[in-house]
């Protein structure tokens, strides 16, 4: 769209009046605080409130990088990602293989397995909370009291969460999966069948392949959701025994060092910028080993 | 198919229709094997607070817990929205959300206008700048947000609460690209009959883009509706300004012995995003997977 | 009631010239067709005119003043859009209405206006439905009446035939034809389809790599084509054109090195002398017992006539036009070709017209 000059020129004060509004925004909550961290990670917190804090540059990343509480958040999160996304992204793409084909009560199960994707947190945890409660739950059900409960092992709580945060990406991974696959050309498929492979090669040769955007989308979606979980440790878990149970996952660290009796500012500005970078690197990582295999139809 | 397998006898065709007959209804049991396994999974912990929701809290304690309330308590639901004053939390929370809402639409469609009808220097940096807000998790802001709220005065209201995201980097791309998919020749018709930016944006680009602009509705209503950390921070000690995601949240740490209260409170909680999710799925679902098909 | 006019009119997109220094005049109430394959610049020359594509160098002007920087709107032209660009959320009347809301304030005065035209073009019936329940000769008519409803100084058609299918096209064009007869409106027509530039343009303006190449009467064009483009371009099959060298003291006519006079019969053909592109329409050469010998590589039977195409010696390809009850030879038949019609003189290199 071309237009004369005398509206192009007309149209510059319009532009600034209708982006303004975002770009304040984004300004002011996002760019902001987000460059803030970098210079806030140089300074040391006093360690009584009201003392000025002290300019201690790079080596605040130092000693915070180096202790054993950041070693044991950094892996409880890698540990917890790699279990959530996987598993969420390869049974939403089983049930979405299971209910793509237009049969009968297809609609109901669509409904049931997008379904947890409108579970809040808080929903979900307290629903979790009760799957996996030593008295009331699933477990005592079928006759399986473990001990220490489920939510109070170190080995059981952070795949507990997991296990929970795959139940709440399931719908969110079932809606993109399916959307793929309703996506891909039926022409396509046919062709391979009528080449003579099976459905179990067609799958795998013809409709992976072809639904790898989907799947790389899925991949990313599903870690940045998975480096955010944080209320349902909040809810289940709580302050005092994250760390010994080795869930204070890299976000719930930074949520620990803003809230309580002496909230740690420099300690959250350089926990933030190390979740930026891992969350940027997971995402680059899957842009460059993923991506290259992945086939863009058309286009 | 190996046909040549098949043994030199008087067969009529008969069998291999059954054979491929047989194939065909195992294949379709095993389908439907594969969604109902799957569905037990996604109802089992729904299931399991509803009927939770329903004990007496004797039979709470009873080993096995029963799988069905034979003796449903309803009354544990209107415990919950009073004692567990759900009903302003739900309020609060409404409020928020139509707050966000509603201005988060009103913002992305002035950018995304901008970026797809208007011709204005830097352009593209500044649509490249929209597009990095995407890669910069709001939890990674979160400190300085709170900070800046709290010099602001803003802890415990709802401009505290929303202020920080009345912008969304995801709407402006989800409201340009449907902008431009939009015949150039409308905008050049209406360039010729008189229409100015303005006329034709309310006139024309908003009529015929109802359907996304639903989808960014949906989108931003379940994000902001399910929000945790943030309200957790700005509201989490003030009754009067709580969303019902922290409400949830106190209903479970003050109540322990009543978990039926507490489950009563999930469910009323969850049931009417069900039923949204119900009425607009399609939406729900064009919003979830608009990055996912290049 | 206006003239349109272009006044070395260029548009450049970057490195590409897509109108070259345009010169055209249309007149008042002229119905000028713009002619050329796709890509020659026609549609950008229409769209400069709207005010929708900047003007590079020279003027536009409209009933004499110059409008080159005019906002679209400031120009009092309507357009007719390939697409239509039909508001597809407003019902018909309202997209008629909607080029009027900002020129007539009174509402009842709108609507009577709005019920004229739609009466006009049998659009009466339909006012309330949106456009997508209507047919494709239905839309084309909605689109023309909101260009004809605000009764602008010009109409802009861009194609506006395209989308139909061929027996409404036929039904169509004339219907323009006529409507544009009795307003009297200038309209500037933009098409690719020479049958439809012969049928409804006044005058014709052919195009090419956004070089106008000859401005005429459809008559004109046909028999007197400036160049060898527009030979071929115009009629269907477009002109035959071989190349040799003419001696028109030996009255002789050599192509491929062979003499090819006895093929030759009208005097025209012998006018000028040296190498030349000779042309001659397909009606103006016929089989025959001598001529240029050749084989016949594609039969086309039209039902009234047939296209008899022939290769002749020199790897040229010539339609000979025949009605269908002559005796017609079958394909790979070895047949003599006799130009007994008129034959035009082009220069072998620059194609244009001697």
């Amino acid at each position: 769209m071309i237009l004369t000059p005398k509206a192009r020129r007309k149209n510059w004060g319009l532009a600034a009046l209708f982006l303004f509004p975002s770009l304040f925004i984004f300004g002011v909550f996002t760019f902001y605080p987000f460059f803030e961290n970098f210079r806030l990670a140089m300074f040391q917190t006093p360690p009584y409130p009201g003392l000025p804090s002290k300019y201690i540059g790079f080596s605040q990343y130092a000693s915070i990088l180096s202790s054993s509480e950041f070693m044991q958040s950094l892996l409880s999160t890698l540990f917890f990602v790699l279990l959530v996304v996987p598993t969420g992204l390869l049974l939403g793409l089983a049930l979405a293989v299971a209910a793509h084909k237009a049969l009968r009560g297809m609609a109901i199960f669509r409904v049931i397995f997008s379904s947890t994707v409108v579970t809040s947190v808080a929903v979900g945890a307290l629903i979790f909370g009760t799957l996996m409660n030593p008295i009331v739950g699933f477990l005592p059900w079928l006759g399986i009291n473990p001990n220490p409960p489920l939510l109070q092992s170190p080995t059981w709580a952070l795949p507990s969460i997991a296990a929970m945060a795959i139940w709440q990406f399931l719908g969110l991974s079932f809606i993109v999966m399916l959307a793929g696959l309703q996506s891909l050309p039926d022409d396509v498929l046919e062709a391979s069948r009528v080449d003579g492979a099976g459905a179990w090669t067609t799958f795998w040769r013809v409709t992976v392949p072809m639904l790898s955007p989907t799947i790389f989308f899925g991949l990313v979606v599903g870690t940045i959701y998975a480096f955010q979980t944080f209320g349902q440790i909040d809810i289940l878990i709580g302050s005092q025994n994250a760390s010994q149970l080795h869930v204070n996952v890299l976000l719930y660290y930074i949520y620990q060092s803003i809230q309580g009796t002496n909230p740690d500012p420099g300690q959250a500005a350089v926990l933030s910028i190390v979740l930026f970078v891992i969350i940027l690197i997971f995402t680059l990582l899957q842009l460059r080993f993923v991506e290259r295999r992945v086939h863009y139809a058309g286009k | 198919m190996p046909a040549s397998s098949a043994p030199p006898q008087l067969a009529s065709p008969a069998p291999k229709v059954t054979h491929h007959l047989l194939n065909y209804r195992l294949r379709l049991i095993a389908r439907y094997l594969i969604l109902t396994l799957g569905s037990l999974i996604v109802i089992i912990p729904i299931y399991l607070a509803i009927v939770n929701s329903l004990l007496v809290p004797s039979q709470l304690a009873h080993q096995p817990p029963p799988f069905f309330p034979t003796n449903p308590q309803w009354h544990t639901y209107p415990d919950a929205w009073s004692s567990g004053h759900l009903g302003v939390y739900i309020r609060n929370s409404l409020i928020q959300t139509i707050i966000i809402v509603s201005l988060q639409i009103v913002t992305s469609v002035l950018a995304a206008f901008a970026f797809a009808f208007l011709e204005f220097p830097f352009k593209r940096t500044l649509f490249v700048i929209f597009l990095s807000t995407l890669m910069i998790p709001f939890e990674v802001t979160v400190t300085q947000n709170l900070s800046t709220i709290s010099s602001l005065g803003w802890m415990n209201t709802f401009q505290g609460l929303t202020v920080p995201f009345l912008a969304t980097g995801f709407g402006v791309f989800l409201l340009r690209q449907a902008f431009l998919s939009l015949p150039p020749e409308l905008r050049e018709a209406a360039l010729l009959d008189g229409y100015g930016n303005v006329r034709f944006l309310t006139r024309v680009v908003l009529p015929l883009s109802r359907p996304v602009i639903a989808a960014l509705a949906v989108f931003s209503f379940l994000g902001s509706w399910n929000q945790y950390l943030w309200p957790l921070l700005v509201s989490g000690n003030d009754n009067k300004i709580r969303t019902v995601q922290i409400g949830l949240k106190q209903l479970a740490a003050t109540q322990l012995d009543q978990i039926n209260v507490s489950l009563a409170g999930t469910v009323i909680a969850f049931l009417p995003l069900i039923i949204l999710l119900i009425i607009f799925q399609k939406q729900l679902v064009r919003s979830l997977t608009a990055g996912s098909v290049k | 009631m206006a003239t349109v006019s272009f006044q070395g009119t260029t548009k450049r997109f970057g490195d590409v010239t897509a109108v070259d220094a345009l010169n055209l005049d249309v007149e008042d109430g002229e119905f000028l067709v713009l002619l050329g394959p796709s890509g020659c610049g026609k549609t950008t020359a229409l769209r400069m005119v709207a005010g929708l594509e900047d003007v590079s160098e020279g003027i536009i002007a409209i009933d004499g003043n110059d409008v080159t920087g005019l906002e679209p709107q400031d120009r009092d032209v309507a357009m007719v859009f390939q697409s239509y660009a039909l508001y597809p959320h407003l019902s018909v009347a309202r997209n008629i209405e909607f080029p009027l809301r900002k020129r007539i304030s009174s509402k009842e005065e709108r609507q009577r206006l709005v019920l004229d035209v739609a009466k006009s073009l049998d659009l009466d019936e339909y006012l309330d439905r949106k456009p997508g329940q209507l047919s494709g000769g239905q839309r084309q008519r909605v689109a023309l009446a909101r260009a004809i409803v605000r009764q602008p100084a010009a109409f802009l058609m861009d194609e506006p035939l395209s989308n139909l299918d061929a027996k409404l096209r036929i039904q169509t064009r004339a219907e323009i034809v006529a409507l544009q007869a009795r307003l009297g409106t200038t309209t500037l027509y933009v098409t690719h389809d020479q049958v439809e530039a012969m049928t409804m343009g006044h005058r014709i303006a052919v195009m090419n790599d956004g070089i106008l190449q000859q401005v005429a009467t459809p008559s004109a064009l046909y028999e007197n084509p400036q160049n060898v483009f527009v030979a071929r371009f115009v009629g269907n099959p477009g002109m035959n054109i071989v190349t040799g060298v003419v001696d028109s003291e030996a009255r002789s006519i050599h192509l491929g090195g062979v003499d090819a006079s006895p093929g030759f019969l009208h005097d025209d053909a012998y006018q000028f002398n040296g190498p030349l592109s000779l042309g001659f329409r397909p009606e103006s050469v016929a089989l025959s017992s001598t001529g240029l010998p050749g084989s016949v590589s594609l039969i086309e039977r039209l039902g009234s006539e047939v296209h008899v195409v022939v290769t002749i010696e020199t790897g040229e390809i010539l339609t000979v036009r025949q009605a269908a009850n002559e005796v017609i030879p079958s394909l790979g038949d070895s047949v003599h070709l006799a130009v007994t019609g008129k034959v035009l003189a082009f220069d072998a290199q620059t194609g244009e017209r001697r």
